[in-house]
């Protein structure tokens, strides 16, 4: 009995030995140690013996059992190496292939330009409100300290509405400027203001580089002593934020009718870095010696709080504002030659975004 | 507006060290913009003044010369071409290295040493038109740059004997500071920000020489309001002729054509000072008079530019006894122009109304460097100068003689504008601490007087200050001295601070936010955002089916395609999807935007933020339809709003009657869902089909949010069936799920997945397939427990709709 286990321990060892991949070591494990095999067999006849033969004999029987499971284990973690190692070859797809994509849409450039606009002033504590586009003269030109007779009021740079003239706000007018809003916002009376508005304006101009329909973005704070320094940190909150870490913003005397001091804001090139200059020497095509200008700024004059019913001895304000189209493609580097081509709704234009 | 600036100009006038660069970067942060620089010097390189010593004929051809040059340091023999080639001429030498062009066109070509014709040249004798410099230099081809008239030594570089060693600046400057659109005034802006010395001198008039006798010369204004200030004087023995270099280089480096020496003097002032003069040939003013009064209706006047004018009635002309002689700061008359014959001028130094000048000149399409000045208002104190400036100019280069006084019309006396000016509030605005004292020299250093001694109110100190003439337009009040004193302080000198303080309570508007999360939800799932404009033409209004008179109009349209305001999206999309079918004929795209809503009266629109999807193609069956369907189904719940959809009772132009339905949010319609109407298809030359749903989504927003709340996961697993009835063609789904729900308690969901139509099933007859979900929540219901459900769900179909289960 212990010789017959034995020598079938030898054959089971050498069958195991020679398996030649997975299925085939199964398949030897079953005839080897399955109910019908030799093994079990064996096993069946243990009962005849005596019991210290029984004893014996088990513990052989349960030893060699042992070492077969265990040659079984490793011949089994053999033969996946080789299979894993082949894997290369015998389970090869073409990765080339395109990918099976959702289906998406676009979101239009100026859309994405405002989406991120209103997340980074957000944190800095502004909400986004919405004015009319379609506005009372008042509130266009008159309460932002523009007398009757600036340029901006003349009939071919603003639009004005077929209706009849209101005895005190004027004429209707499409507003040329989200700063409309911030003059309907001090109105409220509600203080502090940390306000943003972003908003279609239009005016009365159509080329490459002219829609007269085009998107504006302003923020206006109002508080106790507001001043130049925090005009500064807003906008270099934005320019981070926006641009990125690298660049940076400067402020120009400017001026506005309706802020006083103004300025202009620059920020410095992302193509040349702010040098002027390309790599080969000449100047860059995109900036003015290293700058770009991104929008306008200022504290809000006097007048135009006054006209908000609010005290200008008490309170302060910082506005700034800039046209969304722009600011989107100075920072994506998108040269649009023809600015119109963003209202034109041609989905070869759209769906590149 | 922007002003090309010599700055070596500029330098006489502030004494300054800095380099071009420092300039413009140090400027431009503290006043006007240097946007760009231009040095002039490069073109020149390698070219210098050169004397002929000797002309010998060349051995090998008869139109060329060989030339001995003197250029300094040695001497050289070249070979030259040109016709007026003289023994002791100096010339222009260009040695190998310079660029030049042959003969005034074609490419750059860079010189080498070289043999014409079998004899070696050591560079070349250039023409003007050669190197750049016809303009100054006007000559007859073949003829070379006669330097003859230049002081500087043979060897001296050319660009330092045309005083080219310069740089020109491309300023801007913004509209409410005329006074610095001049060299002048950026001088004197360069010596306070730069903190150097300002050494500009007024020009004093000079009187009439006692010994001569005035010529007879009137002046009079009849528009003392747009005219506020008129000075002129006549000169006589003219001898008009070219501009001398310096003059013409000035002219030319601000990128204005020399025309003659007169002329050139009045661009020259204007350049300088930034006051307009003109000059009128005196000879050809009838009666020797000059008017200043409106046009008269329908006179005409043929101007410098040659184009001629029809005038109206509110346009102010100066005129001579007869005639118009010029449109009032905006441009001169061709008939009393200064020509090569003039003998006698009169110079017109004036202050016109800014308006006046700026809508004259629109309605005439007239611009001109003369009407950019006076439309941003100009001081009447400045004419002085200039005039006088003009005439000092014209004494020295143009021999002429003052042959009357000056006439000086003016209509009111000069203002003298004051306001106060506390520190304290100028320092809270700025945000940093900065002596009183320092900021009053800033104010000093501008040009604004102030009190020597400051008063004290509640503490604090505040003094009197006031304005110059030339600054009179643009202080308004206290508020501009910070600004002033700000910028010369330096904005980059201030620190960068986030402001602190009570953040306002203001929570954002709902509408507002659920247009972002629409337009994110919608192009996530596919659907391209369109941004239309706001206008629309009466063309695609009425293509639509829309009345352009219930629209809100605008007045002065930039054109047909642009007059109303649009009170769908409709509209600009079916535009859209018309011009975008032959390369997409297929496509799902949304926009969200305000239509606007007319109102009669005294009232604003409303501007209603509106959602529109639509889905275009070519297939006919409902797919376009559950697309935009399903699209908004699943927009709403994202939203969270109920929302029903009911077939549209009432008939509309723009919508399918059989395919259409209304978005009802309780009772009330907030928009429309359907396939566009095929006769407006048709209008627009669409060959496909549209579906698109268009609702309002402040009508949406207003709605209650729709009611939470969760259901425990259930203990028991579900039993699934499928089952597919078949129905007659009119029994719409809705009924069938409605029936279903009605006779069983155990059914958790159902979802249609197959609407199947043959010929198998019958005329008129189609399949619906669904999967149906029945659960318990006690215990796993058994087989006969479903059957049982199943049963009584086709015996109520059968009932109510005649549909029986399929085989």
């Amino acid at each position: 009995m212990q010789d017959k286990l034995k020598a079938l321990r030898d054959q089971i060892l050498a069958e195991i030995s020679v398996a030649s991949d997975v299925t085939a070591l199964e398949q030897v494990e079953i005839t080897c140690l399955g109910r019908k095999s030799q093994f079990s067999q064996l096993m069946k006849q243990l009962g005849e013996l005596s019991a210290v033969e029984r004893r014996e004999v088990g513990q052989l029987a349960n030893d060699l059992k042992q070492e077969i499971q265990d040659a079984l284990k490793l011949r089994r973690s053999e033969l996946l190496q080789v299979e894993f190692k082949a894997l290369a070859e015998t389970d090869r797809i073409d990765v080339t292939i395109p990918g099976l994509r959702p289906e998406t849409g676009h979101l239009h450039l100026t859309t994405q330009a405002i989406q991120d606009i209103v997340d980074i002033f957000s944190r800095v504590g502004f909400t986004r409100v919405r004015h009319p586009e379609v506005e009372w003269d008042w509130f266009a030109f008159e309460a932002l300290n523009m007398p009757p007779d600036h340029p901006a009021r003349d009939e071919w740079e603003t639009f004005f509405i077929d209706a009849p003239q209101h005895s005190k706000l004027g004429k209707m007018v499409l507003t040329p400027h989200t700063t409309s809003g911030s003059a309907r916002e001090l109105k409220k009376g509600q203080l502090p203001i940390r306000m943003m508005n972003i908003s279609k304006t239009y005016r009365r101009q159509i080329d490459v580089s002219h829609v007269p329909m085009f998107h504006q973005f302003e923020g206006l704070l109002v508080d106790r002593d507001v001043s130049v320094t925090h005009l500064k940190g807003i906008l270099d909150h934005f320019a981070r934020e926006f641009f990125g870490a690298g660049r940076h913003t400067r402020l120009r005397p400017f001026h506005f009718r309706f802020t006083e001091p103004s300025f202009e804001v620059d920020i410095s090139c992302g193509i040349c870095s702010g040098s002027g200059r390309s790599e080969d020497g000449s100047k860059c095509r995109l900036c003015k010696e290293g700058w770009l200008e991104l929008g306008g700024a200022g504290l809000l004059h006097p007048n135009v709080l006054t006209a908000g019913g609010i005290d200008p001895e008490e309170y302060s304000a910082l506005a700034f504002g800039w046209g969304v189209e722009r600011t989107m493609m100075m920072r994506s580097g998108i040269m649009v030659d023809d600015i119109r081509v963003l209202y034109k709704s041609d989905f070869r234009f759209l769906n590149q975004f | 507006m922007n002003i090309l600036a010599s700055y070596n100009w500029i330098k006489e006038f502030v004494i300054l060290k800095q380099s071009p660069e420092e300039f413009a970067r140090r400027v431009s942060l503290s006043g006007p913009g240097v946007e760009r620089l231009y040095p002039q010097a490069p073109p020149f390189e390698f070219m210098i003044v050169g004397k002929v010593l000797e002309l010998k004929p060349h051995p090998n051809a008869d139109k060329l010369q060989i030339a001995v040059i003197d250029w300094g340091t040695d001497r050289a023999e070249i070979v030259c071409g040109g016709t007026n080639l003289s023994v002791g001429m100096k010339v222009v030498v260009a040695l190998p290295g310079a660029q030049v062009r042959w003969h005034g066109a074609g490419d750059l070509i860079t010189l080498e040493p070289t043999e014409i014709r079998g004899v070696k040249s050591s560079g070349m004798i250039c023409g003007a038109s050669e190197i750049g410099l016809q303009d100054g230099f006007p000559h007859a081809e073949r003829e070379i740059m006669d330097m003859s008239w230049c002081k500087a030594k043979p060897g001296t570089k050319l660009a330092k004997a045309l005083d080219l060693e310069d740089t020109v600046f491309d300023v801007e400057v913004t509209t409410n500071r005329p006074d610095a659109f001049s060299i002048v005034g950026l001088a004197r802006e360069a010596a306070v920000i730069l903190a150097e010395p300002f050494v500009w001198k007024e020009a004093v008039t000079p009187l009439m020489p006692k010994s001569s006798k005035p010529v007879p010369f009137e002046v009079a204004n009849h528009e003392k309001t747009l005219c506020t200030r008129y000075q002129a004087v006549v000169m006589d023995h003219i001898e008009v002729g070219p501009s001398p270099w310096w003059l013409k280089n000035r002219l030319l480096m601000a990128g204005l054509r020399p025309i003659n020496n007169i002329v050139d003097i009045t661009n020259y002032v204007m350049l300088e000072l930034g006051q307009p003069m003109h000059a009128f040939d005196y000879e050809k003013l009838a009666g020797g008079k000059i008017r200043i009064r409106k046009a008269k209706k329908g006179e005409k006047i043929l101007l410098l530019d040659g184009s001629e004018k029809i005038l109206s009635a509110d346009q102010l002309i100066i005129a001579d006894a007869e005639k118009p002689i010029a449109v009032a700061g905006v441009m001169g008359g061709e008939g009393t122009g200064v020509v090569d014959q003039t003998n006698t001028i009169v110079f017109e130094a004036a202050t016109f109304d800014p308006v006046s000048v700026r809508r004259t000149g629109r309605s005439l399409d007239l611009r001109s460097d003369s009407s950019l000045r006076f439309e941003k208002g100009l001081p009447e104190e400045q004419t002085q100068a200039a005039l006088a400036r003009a005439v000092e100019l014209c004494q020295k280069i143009a021999c002429g003689q003052m042959a009357s006084k000056v006439h000086d019309l003016r209509s009111d006396s000069r203002r003298r504008v004051k306001f106060q000016f506390r520190p304290d509030h100028a320092e809270r605005l700025i945000g940093v601490k900065i002596p009183a004292a320092r900021m009053v020299k800033i104010l000093k250093m501008l040009g604004f007087g102030i009190s020597r001694r400051s008063t004290i109110k509640k503490g604090k100190p505040v003094f009197d200050v006031e304005v110059p003439y030339w600054r009179v337009r643009d202080i308004e009040g206290e508020r501009d001295f910070a600004e002033e004193i700000a910028r010369v302080y330096g904005y980059a000198n201030l620190p960068s601070e986030i402001p602190a303080g009570k953040l306002p309570l203001a929570p954002m508007d709902p509408v507002l936010i659920a247009e972002d999360s629409t337009k994110k939800y919608l192009s996530a799932a596919g659907f391209t955002e369109l941004l239309n404009y706001s206008f629309v033409s009466s063309e695609v209004l009425t293509k639509a089916g829309f009345a352009p008179e219930s629209c809100l109009q605008i007045a002065n349209p930039l054109s047909t395609d642009f007059v109303f305001m649009r009170p769908s999206l409709v509209p600009g999309a079916l535009a859209a999807i018309k011009e975008n079918e032959g390369l997409f004929p297929e496509n799902d795209l949304f926009e969200v935007s305000n239509v606007y809503q007319r109102h009669d009266g005294l009232n604003l629109p409303d501007e209603l933020a509106t959602v529109l999807i639509a889905s275009y193609g070519t297939t006919a069956d409902d797919r376009l339809f559950r697309r935009v369907k399903g699209t908004l189904e699943s927009l709403f719940d994202d939203l969270d709003r109920d929302v029903q959809l009911k077939r549209t009772e009432q008939q509309n132009h723009l919508w399918h009657p059989g395919r259409t339905v209304d978005l009802f949010v309780g009772d009330v319609v907030i928009g429309t869902l359907g396939e566009i109407h095929p006769a407006i298809l048709n209008a627009f030359g669409l060959a496909g089909r549209v579906v698109a749903t268009e609702f309002d989504l402040a009508g949406l927003m207003q709605s209650q949010k729709r009611a939470g709340g969760y259901c425990s996961i259930p203990l028991f697993p579900p039993a699934r069936r499928d089952l597919a009835i078949v129905a007659a063609e009119n029994v719409e789904y809705t009924r069938v799920e409605a029936i279903i729900r009605s006779v069983t308690d155990l059914l958790a969901e159902v979802e249609l997945f197959d609407v199947y139509r043959s010929d198998r099933l019958g005329k008129e007859q189609k399949s619906f397939a669904m999967h149906l979900s029945f659960s318990h929540a006690e215990h796993t219901l058994t087989n006969e427990e479903v059957e049982l459900e199943i049963s009584r769900i086709l015996t109520a179909l059968e009932k109510e709709l005649g549909a029986k289960l399929r085989d």
